[in-house]
């Protein structure tokens, strides 16, 4: 058996979220069972005996106490663990005893709920989008005279507008990626 | 005019499997737990509500007006049909034993 803990980077995409549960699946068979994430693909794993345990992904954005309490009730109620956060994505974990069956090993059990949960994280970064595009506004498209003021800065600005358009094309692709996979899923 | 306080219930319809079992179960009050019971029985194993379905399906319904939040334990909220819950319920019901009807006289002639 393995011991002590180990830290792992690794970067899911938003769509990619079942290949993600299935990393973490064949994590815990290989005896490390996911103790904590961190932002931005930090995993942490201690030591356990190998077992089968099933990994589930929800997009929870929630800043209210009490809603994301009553939330995590009813997970634990049918009997998952809560794992934690990463971007608001909530990692859920359920323990499979050898043998064992009946009870559900899915969080989402049909193809609206599923939908839904992508919907969500378009919404989410959509918002973060439009806020970005906000901020950058005054980047691109400058009133008469600011463009002066903004002169002894022009390397400054270059750059600054650069990251701004790569972020842009980032979220674009994220959009259509998670658009292609709400479609492919009501295709199912 | 009248006309205009009748609410158009057919909007809703058809339910899915898993919303039209919430329904069902929530002729009574239960809370999300017991309404995954209640489903997983009633409908003989045949339908299985995850709880990330159901804690959604209840923001949809509550924000509907087909159920209502009647009460609280721990951090459990207890839910139960409303009239407008009622109504839709008893068209679903309408609509699927016209369904079963038409299936099982055909099938009796095979």
């Amino acid at each position: 058996m393995e011991t002590g803990t180990i830290r792992k980077y690794r970067w899911f995409w938003p769509w990619q979220d079942e290949q993600e549960e299935a990393w973490l699946e064949s994590m815990a068979e290989a005896g490390w069972r996911l103790s904590s994430v961190g932002l931005f693909g930090v995993y942490d794993f201690y030591a356990n005996e190998p077992e089968r345990v099933i990994y589930r992904l929800d997009y929870m954005p929630s800043n209210n106490k009490k809603e994301f309490g009553e939330y995590q009730q009813m997970f634990m109620d049918a009997g998952w663990i809560y794992v934690g956060e990463m971007t608001n994505w909530r990692y859920w974990c359920k323990v499979v005893e050898p043998g064992e069956s009946g009870g559900s090993d899915e969080i989402f059990t049909d193809r609206e709920s599923k939908v839904r949960k992508y919907r969500r994280v378009l919404l989410y970064l959509g918002v973060v989008f439009v806020v970005l595009l906000m901020l950058g506004n005054s980047l691109f498209f400058n009133p008469a005279g600011a463009g002066a003021r903004y002169a002894e800065f022009g390397v400054f600005i270059r750059i600054i507008q650069l990251i701004y358009l790569v972020l842009y094309a980032l979220y674009i692709y994220i959009f259509v990626r998670l658009g292609l996979r709400i479609l492919a899923l009501k295709r199912q | 005019m009248i006309m205009k306080q009748v609410d158009d219930f057919e909007k809703y319809l058809p339910l899915t499997e898993s919303t039209y079992y919430i329904l069902v179960a929530l002729v009574e009050p239960r809370h999300g737990y017991a309404v995954m019971q209640k489903v997983d029985q009633i409908s003989r194993g045949a339908v299985k509500i995850g709880p990330g379905t159901l804690y959604g399906a209840f923001q949809q319904l509550e924000k509907e007006g087909l159920i209502v939040k009647v009460g609280e334990e721990d951090r459990r909220k207890i839910f139960m049909l409303t009239g407008r819950g009622k109504s839709v319920l008893r068209l679903q019901v309408d609509r699927l034993t016209i369904m079963a009807e038409n299936g099982n006289s055909v099938l009796a002639n095979l």
